[in-house]
């Protein structure tokens, strides 16, 4: 017969293949197992007679000429031979997967082949078709065929005409017009871009296809919920649990606007018997609004699907142009989720040849679908079979997505009226791990930590409170210097409510300070008096301090606040000072700290002395730390968490350990200062981390260490769980009191994650406002519980905006960071909220980024930035702190390996160190900056070493080009990074403006010279590196 | 940095293989090339923006159009012959070829010589095609006298205009005539208008160069017959209204019949070079 060209259905199949090769992705199969031997000649037999009655399995596809034709071959053209089978090993389910999954060919061969497994289990029969020839339907309809020419034949019986008949391959009738114009109507106006659920995995930077399959059957009650509600809400079956499946899908952070893909076949009232390519995956679309009630749902569910069954008969890849792509260039673009129903098939057991039989059901190892949910339904059971891409989903997510849609069934017995958004759509696993994640209620042993210290100083009054260098001072010295300063206080007017700068070195004496100011009844707030003076003058302004305690040796301008000078501790005291002054109460603010935001002015964050307390006991608790125990006092006070190297020691007895400031950058210092007052807790940021691990690592051995502040890299944590010591990684933003979250890192991490919820904890992970998200889904975190600060200084619009009342978890927090729960109930943080950007319609995290960044070898630290306008011509830009500079120049390819095309940075700048916070946190927005001037620099050629400033009025080269520019392109809006010829600018303009350049310097400048330094500031560079013009002045 | 390599000179490295040295060889022994008239600060991104973001392994080379004026006598082999030789004379193996607007044509022919030089078909992949057509070269002048609005007087570029729509008429499908008339018809013009604006003798030549350059790259594809080439060829095709295939659809909406695929991607003609879905999409192809 003719060879005609395939239709687009058919194309779209094979272009799915030549995208990824070898993958079997559209290979189908029907097979059964008897209980005993099949016979190999009969089985030959019945495929001979199969192959040639039916047309549509003697049709190859072939390319020619770059176009696929699709041709019918004649009987005798087609010889299929049943290819013996040895067990492999596995169940007959996976002995036939890859027998399944070999390729077929668009090269004129056939499209189906058949095997004979002889399994351990009884013999298999499997045939295993493409789906260009083949479908669902068409699996039952052979295996019958199959079954019965096998059983007549083995009985010696003839075949009968029905059997026997030749049966034309048949094509389903052109879609109407009105079908066109229906879909047309559907689909108008879609975007593609909100398909994607919050617990995909990353994307890699290979498409595989590789897939994976859960079955699960629902539970009894489930089975009778969905019943009531077919009957509750007035729609079929196959509705009902497709809204729910829109529900599953959109708590998982799809949508709202939602497609799903749901095969029908096309097969006519006579045409129930034939075997081919006979469906089409009807896009279903709908929009599930959390203000809507499961009820509305269902209703527009329903419409949507009876309207799609009346107009199935136009193919879905004709639908693919009016849908604008911005995914992967494989991708089906009108779904990613697909929705099957259908009646669970009766004859799956049968006899033949006396022994029993039953069909079975091999995957093909691939899915190029993120998820599919296949419902079979019978009067007593559903059985769900969720199919899903491995690239996108791990098995265990699929697994809890299917608890869910069970879990979402039993709710909506009662709450199908309830606002959709309202619905909790929880595994019962989900609410076990998070509910015992979150069960951290225990008594605080203290109210302040101020009462804690005074407690130990009664009590051990001789005992070694700080050490600082070769000077011990005494719990005793500690608090008569502490009741000096609360008298200086008092003498100058301050007292509760009040709050005093603190800006001295970390010493006894700056430690006396706070304990003082606490004593008065005031919050402290603390200075670094090396920040910038504008810095420190906007904290002493804004927070009203009444008065700055100042170190004897510290030089700062204190403008209009009193200073006054930190009093030296006594040399000798170990009799038990007066220590039963008043203490504050929980609900006091204990100190207020300054934190710099992504934007805007500082942020003063008010801390209770309840929760500071809360913060101190825990970890007393969870280092086990003792009186006999020292800890290192390392960070800077002004930065939050250096309050718990401080006070953690002192509540329990123990010695605070001044470490020199160095020992944050020189490892050396570091194991000094840990050996020589052999320091059994240390905690700093991973910056100082990776700065000092090479001399100090060795040195960490059986001390408790704590990371935290920043994310922590898998091979810093690696390194530093390397070396013996007791790794924690801690979590937590300021407005919560320091950390929130903590957690053990074994030596063997493979993954970071953050631990778990301090005492008195709760988290959540929110996703739309009010929606809680189970295990696995990523959100933004809240921390709810009793280390939530009191609020901002001053700012009660901001006060309102991050911080929460939650109905169950109380008052709360909101991080702007994305995290998510992990299966055992810890915590991932996934970075910022506001690092999760999205470029040129791809969802990227920067943070991953700088992961992979730095799995590379060389590569010590990694900022990624995004410069531009990300919606179109945005890059970005890696700053990297390398061992060896030429690295620079293998990360692309690195990067490359191993993230999606749109994640790889174009562009890599090697720094010494990144600019930081005053909290010592890489400065984002700095080095965004960075990025947008290295940007102009680049694509003007220019070297940013030597390159002059390029701000408007401070280069008369630029200034003058920048002139030509607008009255050559007759613009007003030009600066010096325009590109000529992107604003406008052609050949003979830019021969103008060469020329022009050439009068005005004496020098002989090149068209092409132009072409290659677009921008002002960059032909500037070039003007300035060219020789003067031999000929003197310029011409014309 | 001038990546361009000593020994060659109709094409330019743009990317270097693994293991390569001076841009040639190289662990995997490919190449990708792409031809296109690449003029350096145009608005419309260039194969350059392309090469950056392939998957890395292999090489990337991009033509060096001849210096040629219309009207020299220069033909086909003037291009194609020079790309394919220097190609060929590589030792390399081309596993795609790539062509942008007008420069699909070329590819077209470059693909039949390296076929039959290595024995293997490369992957023939067109950006925008454009048939290299009267039409399609009065099109571009066109826009080059919209562009020189203020330069010519109103007077100068109406006449022009007119010339250049009667010689289209006169010739409509002698693309080589066509441009070499509307080069001699053209000159004396510009260099009078250019010399108003002070343009000296030396950056006159420059701009009418490049001008000349240009009509030659665009009406010498003329006498190439791509079309059998193209129908085994893959497009990928801008959302351009006036681009590349649109404009010559049977029916709106649908891939055009002139190739074997189309992949349609919703980017500006001047942004396809620079998307990520294209150089995706060519990895795809040039994959396995």
């Amino acid at each position: 017969m003719d060879a005609v060209a395939a239709s687009r259905k058919e194309q779209a199949l094979w272009l799915l293949e030549s995208f990824v090769p070898d993958s079997g992705v559209n290979n189908l199969s029907t097979a059964f197992r008897v209980a005993g031997d099949l016979a190999p000649q009969l089985l030959q037999d019945v495929v001979d007679r199969l192959v040639a009655r039916h047309e549509v399995l003697r049709t190859v596809f072939r390319e020619q000429d770059g176009t696929l034709l699709r041709q019918v071959l004649t009987t005798g053209a087609v010889r299929v031979a049943v290819e013996p089978l040895a067990p492999a090993g596995g169940t007959a389910e996976d002995d036939l997967t890859p027998y399944i999954a070999r390729p077929f060919r668009t090269d004129g061969s056939p499209l189906l082949r058949a095997a004979h497994l002889r399994h351990p289990d009884g013999d298999v029969f499997c045939v295993a078709v493409h789906h260009s020839v083949f479908d669902g339907a068409s699996s039952m309809i052979l295996l019958r065929e199959a079954a019965t020419l096998y059983e007549l034949l083995a009985g010696g019986h003839d075949v009968p005409a029905e059997l026997a008949a030749p049966v034309p391959a048949w094509t389903p009738p052109p879609p109407s017009e009105a079908s066109e114009r229906f879909w047309r109507e559907q689909l108008d106006g879609f975007r593609p871009t909100d398909l994607a659920l919050r617990c995909e995995k990353p994307g890699g930077s290979q498409t595989t296809l590789l897939g994976g399959v859960v079955n699960h059957e629902l539970s009894a009650q489930a089975l009778a919920v969905v019943r009531r509600l077919q009957r509750a809400l007035r729609a079929p079956e196959a509705v009902v649990l497709l809204a729910a499946y829109y529900v599953l899908l959109a708590a998982h952070g799809a949508g709202p606007d939602l497609t799903v893909g749901s095969p029908v076949s096309l097969r006519g009232q006579g045409e129930q018997d034939r075997i081919g390519y006979h469906i089409n995956v009807l896009t279903l679309r709908a929009r599930v609004t959390p203000e809507e009630s499961f009820r509305q749902l269902v209703s527009a569910t329903r419409k949507v699907f009876l309207g799609a069954m009346a107009h199935a008969d136009y193919p879905v890849d004709d639908l693919l142009e009016i849908v604008p792509r911005d995914d992967a260039a494989w991708r089906n673009i009108l779904f990613r989720h697909v929705f099957n129903y259908a009646p669970m098939a009766g004859a799956t057991e049968f006899t033949l040849t006396g022994l029993p039989a039953r069909q079975i059901v091999a995957e093909n190892g691939s899915s190029k679908f993120d998820l599919e949910f296949f419902v079979s339904s019978a009067a007593d059971r559903l059985q769900v079979r969720a199919a899903y891409y491995a690239d996108v989903f791990e098995h265990a997510d699929v697994e809890a997505l299917v608890q869910r849609y069970e879990a979402l069934l039993l709710t909506l017995d009662t709450a199908h009226d309830r606002p959709i958004g309202e619905l909790r759509v929880w595994s019962p696993r989900d609410t076990a791990v998070i509910g015992a994640a979150n069960a951290t209620e225990r008594p605080v042993p203290y109210g302040s930590v101020l009462k804690a210290v005074a407690a130990v100083a009664a009590a051990r009054p001789a005992a070694t409170a700080l050490r600082d260098g070769d000077r011990d001072v005494s719990y005793a010295a500690l608090w008569t210097g502490a009741l000096r300063v609360r008298d200086d206080l008092r003498a100058a007017g301050i007292g509760r409510g009040d709050v005093v700068a603190l800006a001295a070195p970390r010493g006894p004496e700056l430690a006396a300070g706070a304990l003082g100011v606490w004593l008065a009844g005031a919050a402290y707030l603390p200075l670094e008096p090396s920040h910038p003076a504008s810095r420190l003058a906007y904290q002493l302004q804004d927070s009203g301090a009444r008065a700055v305690l100042r170190g004897a040796g510290t030089a700062l301008d204190c403008g209009q606040t009193p200073a006054l000078t930190l009093p030296a501790l006594p040399d000798a005291a170990d009799t038990a000072p007066q220590t039963d002054a008043a203490t504050p109460s929980s609900g006091e603010c204990a100190y207020l700290i300054y934190t710099s935001g992504s934007t805007g002015r500082p942020k003063g964050t008010l801390v209770g002395h309840g929760a500071l307390a809360n913060l101190v006991a825990h970890f007393a608790d969870e280092l086990s730390a003792k009186d006999t125990d020292s800890a290192l006092w390392l960070t800077t006070f002004s930065f939050d968490i250096s309050a718990l190297e401080l006070f953690l020691p002192l509540t329990v007895g123990g010695a605070v350990v001044v470490a020199p400031d160095e020992a944050r950058t020189d490892g050396t210092a570091l194991a000094d200062v840990l050996v020589r007052h052999d320091v059994g807790i240390v905690q700093a940021t991973p910056t100082t981390w990776r700065m000092v691990l090479d001399q100090a690592g060795d040195r960490l051995g059986g001390r408790r260490v704590l990371s935290g502040g920043e994310p922590l890299p898998l091979a810093l944590a690696q390194r530093l769980a390397a070396t013996g010591c007791r790794l924690h990684n801690v979590y937590g933003p300021t407005e919560t009191t320091i950390w929130s979250t903590s957690g053990a890192v074994p030596e063997d991490v493979a993954r970071v994650d953050v631990g778990g919820p301090l005492a008195n904890t709760r988290l959540f992970v929110e996703g739309r406002p009010g929606q809680e998200l189970p295990v696995g889904v990523s959100g933004e975190l809240c921390i709810a519980g009793a280390g939530v600060a009191l609020g901002y200084h001053g700012r009660p619009e901001l006060t309102a905006e991050r911080f929460g009342d939650h109905p169950e978890h109380g008052r709360y927090y909101r991080t702007g960071d994305l995290a998510r729960w992990l299966p055992g109930g810890r915590m991932e943080i996934l970075g910022r909220a506001d690092r999760q950007i999205k470029l040129r319609g791809n969802r990227i995290e920067l943070g991953e980024i700088e992961a992979v960044l730095l799995e590379h070898p060389q590569v010590r630290g990694a900022a990624v930035v995004v410069a531009g306008d990300p919606g179109s011509d945005a890059v970005l830009t890696a700053f990297v702190v390398v061992g060896d500079p030429a690295a620079t120049g293998t990360l692309w390819e690195h990067a490359r390996g191993t993230l999606p095309p749109a994640a790889v940075p174009q562009s890599y700048v090697a720094v010494e160190s990144f600019p930081m916070t005053g909290n010592n946190k890489v400065d984002i927005p700095a080095l965004t900056r960075l990025a947008e001037q290295h940007r102009a620099e680049a694509e003007s050629g220019t070297d940013t070493a030597n390159s002059p400033a390029t701000a408007p009025g401070d280069d008369p080269v630029v200034d003058f080009l920048v002139g030509q520019w607008e009255k050559l392109l007759r613009r007003t809006d030009l600066g010096p990074d325009a590109n000529f010829f992107a604003s406008g600018g052609h050949s003979l303009l830019g021969a103008v403006l060469v020329q022009r350049a050439e009068a005005e310097f004496g020098v002989r400048l090149k068209l092409t010279e132009l072409f290659d330094h677009p921008t002002p500031v960059a032909l500037a560079a070039r003007v300035r590196a060219l020789p003067p013009r031999e000929d003197g002045a310029a011409g014309a | 940095m001038d990546t361009r390599n000593d020994t060659l000179h109709s094409w330019k490295v743009v990317t270097p293989a693994e293991g390569a040295e001076g841009g040639q060889g190289g662990v995997s022994g490919e190449v990708v090339v792409a031809v296109d008239f690449p003029v350096t600060g145009r608005p419309e991104a260039g194969f350059t923006d392309l090469a950056g973001l392939l998957a890395p392994g292999r090489a990337f080379w991009q033509t060096v159009p001849p210096p040629v004026v219309p009207g020299s006598g220069a033909g086909v082999e003037t291009y194609v012959g020079g790309w394919a030789d220097e190609l060929t004379g590589s030792g390399l193996v081309v596993r795609g070829i790539l062509g942008f607007c007008v420069g699909s044509v070329y590819a077209a022919a470059l693909a039949d010589k390296v076929t039959a030089a290595q024995g293997s078909a490369p992957a023939l992949i067109l950006f925008d095609p454009e048939p290299a057509t009267v039409t399609t070269l009065y099109w571009q002048f066109e826009k080059m006298v919209g562009n020189l609005a203020g330069v010519l007087t109103d007077d100068e570029a109406d006449a022009v205009r007119r010339k250049a729509e009667a010689l289209s008429k006169a010739d409509p499908d002698d693309v080589t005539a066509f441009a070499a008339e509307l080069h001699a018809m053209f000159h004396p013009v510009a260099v009078e208008a250019f010399g108003r604006l002070g343009l000296d003798a030396e950056h006159t030549a420059e701009v009418l160069d490049l001008f000349a350059a240009f009509i030659s790259y665009l009406s010498v594809a003329g006498q190439l017959d791509p079309s059998a080439a193209w129908k085994g060829a893959t497009a990928i095709s801008s959302a351009g209204p006036n681009s590349g295939l649109n404009p010559h659809r049977a029916h709106p909406g649908q891939d055009s019949d002139l190739v074997a695929r189309e992949y349609r991607l919703d980017v500006p003609h001047a942004e396809l070079l620079r998307s990520a879905d294209a150089a995706r999409t060519v990895d795809e192809l040039l994959r396995g």
